[in-house]
């Protein structure tokens, strides 16, 4: 080169770096703008997400007082009144759940963020919703052994007072036969309401006694028959009767998310749990 | 130019299409936005046209040594002038002894011949350098903008 223009050389040169110069500087320029949209994006999913769980919560006030008037409502209920308003209860709490998680879902555009950068945030944000959410069938799973829980608890517990309980048993028409002297314990008149409409149980009730302190309350020994045999499909019984009021307060509580899950429940299948449930309890 | 093709591999890639040398330098940030958003699968608001530098006229004629033309033609001819006069004139022809085809005069042609060679190459080897590192910067904007575009993506 020294021996060409040196002054044609000089203007390329100049010319060149001026040109790279520009480059560099539109290429920060465009570096700084991708830092501050990825900002931007961050601070709008941010918003998003904290105002979903701003709606959640504000449901989850809403739903608190229902799950409050079934508890008082459970204390009028007797002994497996309030442990399966005390499942209502637990299925609202699980109702709540799922709708919180809706809630909590609600608003937040998943599939634009899980595009971006931000899809860890998003399926972690899922993840912990997801782990908020019980599925339907763990709920009334969850919901019934809870009652039914309840119940073995309040039994073994002694409490078998209550207005309400013998309302909700209604004189069976297959209920053990020749069965004498239920044992509901000292001076229950819910018991002896019961016995005598049940057309005098002894034995067959020991379960609410002290005596009993397993299922064989529901026995071929003590009941004349197993269970599946004493509470045959569609005849009244007062363990159908009990379930059937409880049935209707539950509708009625919670609509028909509540009837169409009990639906699928086998009565059969339901005295097995609270058979096991009740031994748990009596033990 | 394997880079220049390289470029050009590099837009058809992203989308643009067969794109001509001179169109390069047309692509506004909202069209360069626009490609890069459908070939990530982005959303509208991801993608911000101010993120995509444009590739400025200047860089593509540097790389197509368009740039450099006059230069070169000034530095031949300044070269060959130089030439010219060290081939000629007095002190040629005292080299040559006043005979044509003389040792003295060869050897004298040769060195100016070296002259005008060697100021050409150096010329050209330049040239070529700024060329190759436009194409280089080019290939850095397109490079660019599909990492912006990819650190949206996630």
């Amino acid at each position: 080169m020294a021996y060409g223009s040196s002054y044609g050389m000089a203007g390329v040169n100049k010319g060149f770096l001026e040109q790279m110069m520009k480059q560099n500087q539109e290429e920060k320029e465009a570096g700084a703008a991708t830092t501050e949209q990825k900002k931007e994006m961050q601070a709008k999913f941010q918003a998003e997400l904290e105002a979903a769980q701003a709606r959640a919560r504000k449901k989850s006030k809403k739903f608190g007082g229902l799950g409050k008037l079934l508890d008082i409502a459970g204390m009028f209920m007797g002994p497996l009144g309030a442990g399966l308003t005390g499942g209502i209860n637990a299925l609202i709490q699980g109702t709540q759940a799922k709708k919180g998680a809706e809630s909590l879902m609600g608003g937040v555009n998943s599939k634009r963020w899980g595009n971006t950068f931000m899809s860890e945030g998003m399926d972690e944000y899922k993840k912990e919703v997801d782990d908020s959410q019980m599925s339907m069938g763990d709920m009334l799973g969850g919901a019934l052994m809870s009652g039914i829980g309840s119940f073995a608890m309040s039994k073994a517990g002694g409490a078998e007072k209550g207005g309400a309980f013998k309302d909700m048993f209604k004189p069976g028409e297959d209920m053990v036969e020749g069965a004498t002297n239920a044992s509901f314990g000292e001076g229950s008149k819910a018991a002896s309401d019961f016995s005598s409409k049940a057309g005098g149980i002894d034995n067959s009730l020991e379960m609410f006694g002290e005596k009993s302190a397993n299922f064989d309350a529901f026995g071929k020994n003590k009941l004349g028959g197993m269970p599946s045999q004493t509470f045959t499909a569609g005849k009244a019984t007062p363990l159908k009767n009990l379930l059937g009021g409880a049935k209707d307060s539950f509708k009625q509580m919670t609509g028909d998310f509540a009837e169409d899950g009990l639906k699928g429940m086998d009565y059969q299948e339901m005295m097995k749990v609270m058979n096991m449930m009740q031994k748990i309890g009596g033990q | 130019m394997a880079l220049m093709d390289n470029i050009m591999q590099q837009f058809q890639n992203l989308g643009f299409g067969n794109m001509d040398y001179n169109d390069i330098s047309g692509l506004s940030p909202e069209a360069i936005q626009a490609k890069l958003r459908e070939k990530f699968g982005l959303g509208m608001d991801d993608l911000n046209p101010g993120m995509f530098q444009t590739i400025d006229q200047g860089l593509v004629e540097g790389m197509m040594g368009k740039q450099y033309s006059g230069f070169l033609e000034s530095q031949s001819q300044d070269l060959l002038t130089k030439l010219l006069k060290s081939s000629s004139g007095k002190k040629a022809n005292q080299a040559a002894g006043g005979f044509a085809g003389s040792g003295n005069i060869n050897q004298m042609q040769s060195a100016a011949k070296d002259v005008y060679g060697k100021g050409m190459s150096g010329a050209l080897s330049g040239v070529q350098e700024k060329q190759s590192t436009s194409a280089n910067s080019i290939l850095d904007a397109i490079n660019s903008w599909r990492d912006k575009a990819s650190e949206i993506s996630g």
